[in-house]
């Protein structure tokens, strides 16, 4: 019991144990390396040629980080780091493994430029209107999961329909127009 | 007399210990605080760095109080006489010297509690009323021990119990004085409600936390000098011998204050208060006993 | 919680005027008209002795053409939620006030008022959350106001402080020795603080209004997870379960302890935290630092377990997203080994220090009938001698297959709420190795789910701070309604006692003492343009997690 209320006594002095134990713990960084385990989850990096332009990880994006930027002859697939939270979502749901997590995190820069990454793609057009469907390799992405949609693939949705519900139509009235 | 060529060499000696020490001591106290941290702490020239940027930003004197510049420069400039002098009169063992520099230092203390009044501020007087109920007692503490033993040595120092009574008072009110936890209450209140260094920025907090350091400094030569006079020395190696004394105190001091947290300004002064008057009545007791 | 008390409970609240009731899990919801509310709530506060957890307002109006008012009571006794809800037409929205009879409803009616316009008759209304220089009549959480407006200033009526001859210490709202904005003024004579007043609400960032619009539901996991630094994981975790309650999606069992081990590592590094943020603000900066470098193992774990520090990011609806396997598993105990070593002898020694004891000591007393008043939650209860703790209450994920000791304390000071956060360490680190032993084989997430619209559910959490409380109606691809209630939400106003008497040097330690996280109290105002932060004046220059102490 005496010694008990005597390391109690003593136990403010007992942190100077502590301390030589424990030792320096600072780290140098950053002249010496960070510490960051293997299963850190960094910036992501999107190969260009396994990406098809299909927009799953703009969706599934948390704080659209990732747009895909639809214009008229090209869709861009934009990636801003200074959005990104790391999540890695977008590797989850991308349908061709064309993203890939690194764990680089330093990324600082003083210019806002260097944050933005861009794919680039190329876009079919409806054979009617002439608007632009989705990019090509998603095309040809589609048409070799599902053989028989390469009928109608060059068609946008709006003229698809309007197809469609003509040919109902031709159907009920007997061929007549 | 003509001076040796030692008695000459000593007063640089003496001047450059007394200006560039204080800040360098600071420094090997705050990497002791960071090996009991467990961190590597900042290099040892560090306080001099930070003074030196203090020293390099522009002047801005708080309104409606253009005396502080004057205040604060008279209180540097006193600090630093008092600690040369002191020093001087270790070595010339003039009693004189001794007491005169304690006149000067009643005279810093003063004006230490004087220069957050002059400003208008409110905070700065609430941080201030804080110091001053420490400062109350444990001032008043060490400037009578060391008047005390002054006085019934007449300056020929020989060891007895009331000596050492009244050194421990003077350790301990050092150790109090210069602000470190657990009584750091003053320095503490920028935290919460502004204290006494609010009005200052640039060179005067420069200038001010210089001369803290110097008067902690100051402080801590007292128990080293009445302590090293009880051994007959050769005056030059005396001085030497007190400045070193005083620097191990200063670390020793530095080892203490990480361990304990911070009191409060309702515990300490009544704390205080019981320790020095038991303290006082034991080395008066001692002292009519004759040991 | 067993059929015939549910039973009973139902028909003593048929017989108040209760209608639509029906009984999901472990959650009764109710309706009752707005002139039998008050005897009703009055007989579930009193007689049943139930806690209010909480109360939400939603815009109803493009389904039945109502708002509606959502009263949480929880009684933990028999681990049940209830839920009474009152309508009112849609030109007129008023409600009667349940304050007097239940002290703790007060801010949230409030904050029913400032973001959805209702009118409490019978007290006195201010407003709340939304900053003075709001304009009057934009009401935020109505569906019509879209989320990314941004409104003009108006002149700003509010006046913070009456003058009095008591002299008054500002806090606030930026300040060295907070770490977040909060304003606090306290009115002091000579050194004793006698009044409090408590601004706070400078850190919205319109999380529920963006939940509700613009984001989907596996996305909000992600948005729920920042809504704090460092309790994110219960706010993901909890919102999760409402969804998954509602939908009644069948989460697998290892998801279940993953969860859990998540949850539990979470709870010991934000102890390890404030044990050392209370040491810092008492000086000893000694302790602050080797606590803090004792946390640095149960960091790196959670990287490990996880991929990420602090924001995990492991949840979804319907399990988790990574898994743990055996050198993981290993890992994990090792360093639980070292935390728990290690802590031990630093505890020992942060109470030898006899500043700490004589300055943590009867300061900051909070009452065992105030609190229970109050409702307060978490440490705060637990060392005022309330025996609550929703994982033992109401178990969730996988704390029925654990069993721990949960420490309460009667004193109600500073020590008692250091004590229990000291002692939910090591009850962690005992509830943390059986998880990981019990730990069993099969998939970690739910494959195929739906989320069916127009359903309800509540759900609670354990979080390091006290009891967590989402609300969540389904809608379509997102909910129609998410009500988060974090636990400092409900502590704060017991500031206001806790404060008093006390002296001003320990009024940081005391506020620190039921460890406040401001972002997670303020997360309801609405200007975003593009996702873009706007602020209005009073705000945090920061954008990005409001909480600075996510690492």
């Amino acid at each position: 019991m005496s010694e008990k209320s005597l390391g109690k006594k003593l136990g403010l002095f007992k942190i100077l144990i502590i301390a030589k134990k424990a030792g320096r713990v600072t780290r140098k960084y950053p002249f010496e390396k960070p510490l960051v385990t293997d299963e850190f989850r960094g910036k992501i990096e999107i190969d260009e040629k396994e990406c098809i332009g299909c927009g799953a990880c703009a969706n599934a994006c948390p704080p659209n980080a990732l747009k895909l930027i639809k214009g008229e002859n090209t869709f861009i697939l934009q990636y801003f780091i200074g959005r990104c939270i790391y999540c890695w979502r977008c590797i989850d749901v991308c349908p061709t493994n064309a993203i890939k997590g690194t764990r680089e995190f330093e990324l600082a820069t003083p210019d806002l430029n260097d944050l933005y990454e861009s794919v680039v793609h190329d876009v079919i057009k409806c054979r009617e209107c002439s608007k632009p469907i989705m990019t090509v390799k998603a095309k040809d992405y589609i048409i070799s999961k599902v053989s028989v949609s390469e009928n109608y693939i060059d068609l946008d949705p709006d003229c698809r329909k309007k197809h469609f519900l003509s040919s109902i139509e031709k159907r009920f009235s007997g061929g007549i127009e | 007399m003509i001076p040796s060529i030692i008695d000459i060499a000593v007063v640089p000696v003496v001047i450059a210990a007394s200006i560039f020490l204080p800040p360098l001591l600071d420094g090997v106290e705050r990497k002791i605080k960071a090996i009991i941290h467990s961190r590597i702490g900042p290099p040892i020239l560090q306080t001099w760095y930070d003074l030196l940027k203090l020293f390099g930003k522009s002047i801005l004197a708080p309104r409606n109080s253009l005396h502080i510049m004057t205040l604060i420069l008279m209180y540097a400039v006193l600090s630093i006489t008092t600690l040369i002098l002191f020093l001087y009169g270790i070595y010339c063992n003039s009693l004189h010297y001794v007491i005169a520099s304690v006149a000067l230092f009643m005279m810093i203390q003063a004006l230490y509690l004087t220069i957050p009044f002059v400003t208008s501020n409110p905070f700065a007087a609430i941080g201030l009323s804080r110091e001053i109920m420490i400062m109350l007692i444990n001032e008043i503490a060490f400037i009578t021990a060391f008047s005390l033993i002054l006085y019934f040595t007449r300056g020929i120092y020989t060891w007895s119990f009331y000596y050492t009574v009244l050194v421990i008072v003077l350790l301990i009110s050092s150790y109090v004085s210069s602000g470190r936890i657990p009584f750091d209450l003053a320095e503490a209140e920028p935290e919460l409600a502004s204290g006494i260094l609010i009005e200052f920025s640039g060179p005067f907090l420069g200038i001010y936390h210089y001369t803290s350091l110097v008067k902690r400094f100051l402080v801590k030569i007292v128990p080293s000098y009445l302590v090293l006079s009880l051994f007959p020395l050769d005056p030059y190696i005396r001085v030497v011998l007190v400045i070193m004394f005083s620097c191990i105190l200063w670390l020793l001091y530095a080892t203490i204050a990480p361990l304990l947290g911070r009191s409060r300004v309702d515990i300490a002064p009544s704390s205080l208060l019981k320790l020095y008057t038991s303290l006082f009545a034991v080395a008066l007791i001692l002292f009519i006993l004759g040991l | 919680m067993n059929n015939d008390y549910i039973e009973k409970v139902i028909t003593e609240l048929k017989a108040r005027g209760a209608s639509d009731i029906s009984v999901s899990h472990d959650t009764i919801f109710v309706s009752v008209e707005s002139d039998k509310l008050r005897s009703l709530v009055e007989y579930i506060h009193n007689e049943l002795d139930c806690y209010f957890r909480t109360c939400g307002g939603c815009d109803e109006r493009p389904i039945n053409g109502f708002f509606a008012l959502y009263h949480i009571f929880g009684d933990d006794k028999h681990g049940l939620n209830i839920v009474v809800k009152t309508y009112a037409s849609s030109d007129d929205p008023k409600f009667p006030t349940i304050v007097d009879i239940v002290p703790a409803a007060d801010w949230c009616e409030m904050e029913a008022h400032d973001l959805l316009g209702f009118e409490f008759t019978g007290r006195r209304q201010y407003r709340l959350v939304l900053p003075p220089n709001w304009p009057k009549g934009l009401y935020p959480l109505r569906k019509e106001v879209p989320y990314n407006i941004r409104p003009k200033p108006s002149t700003s009526g509010e006046q913070i402080s009456k003058p009095t001859n008591i002299a008054a210490i500002p806090i606030g709202p930026y300040h060295p020795a907070l770490h977040e904005p909060e304003y606090f003024e306290l009115y002091i004579e000579g050194e004793k603080v006698v009044d409090v007043k408590y601004r706070g609400f400078h850190v919205h960032r319109g999380i529920e209004k963006l939940g509700e619009t613009r984001m989907t539901y596996q996305q909000i996991n992600f948005l729920a997870e920042r809504i704090c630094g460092i309790c994110g994981f219960v706010h993901s975790t909890c919102y999760c379960q409402a969804v998954e309650k509602a939908a009644r999606i069948d989460v697998p069992e290892r998801a279940l302890f993953i969860r859990s081990i998540v949850l539990e590592v979470e709870r010991i590094h934000s102890h390890l935290l404030w044990v050392g943020v209370a040491a810092h603000l008492l000086g000893y900066d000694t302790g602050f630092m080797h606590t803090w470098r004792i946390r640095e193992p149960v960091m790196v774990l959670a990287e490990l377990l996880t991929g990420s520090r602090k924001t995990y990011g492991i949840n979804l609806i319907g399990g988790v997203r990574r898994d743990i396997d055996e050198s993981k598993k290993k890992k994990a105990l090792e360093f639980l080994d070292i935390v728990e070593r290690e802590f031990k002898t630093l505890a020992d020694t942060l109470l030898s220090i006899p500043q700490i004891k004589k300055r943590l000591k009867e300061t900051g007393i909070l009452p065992k009938e105030d609190a229970r008043k109050l409702s307060v939650v978490g440490p705060v209860a637990r060392a005022s001698g309330l025996d609550r703790d929703v994982r033992r209450d109401l178990p969730y994920a996988a704390y029925k297959y654990v069993d721990f000791n949960v420490p309460v304390y009667d004193e109600g000071d500073n020590m008692a709420r250091l004590l229990v956060r000291v002692d939910e360490v090591f009850e962690s680190i005992k509830i943390l190795r059986q998880l990981l032993d019990q730990i069993p084989k099969g998939p970690i997430i739910a494959e195929d789910i739906t989320i069916p619209e127009e359903r309800m559910a509540v759900s609670l959490t354990e979080a390091p701070r006290g009891e967590n409380v989402h609300f969540v109606i389904t809608g379509r691809g997102k909910p129609y309604r998410w009500k988060v209630r974090a636990p400092s939400y409900q502590n704060i106003p017991a500031l206001k006692i806790m404060l008093n008497g006390v002296q001003l040097a320990d009024a940081p330690i005391t506020i620190a003492s039921i460890d406040p996280c401001f972002s997670c109290t303020d997360r309801i105002l609405v200007i975003r343009d593009n996702g873009e932060k706007y602020w209005l004046k009073l705000t945090h220059p920061r954008g990005g997690s409001s909480c600075p102490r996510s690492l």
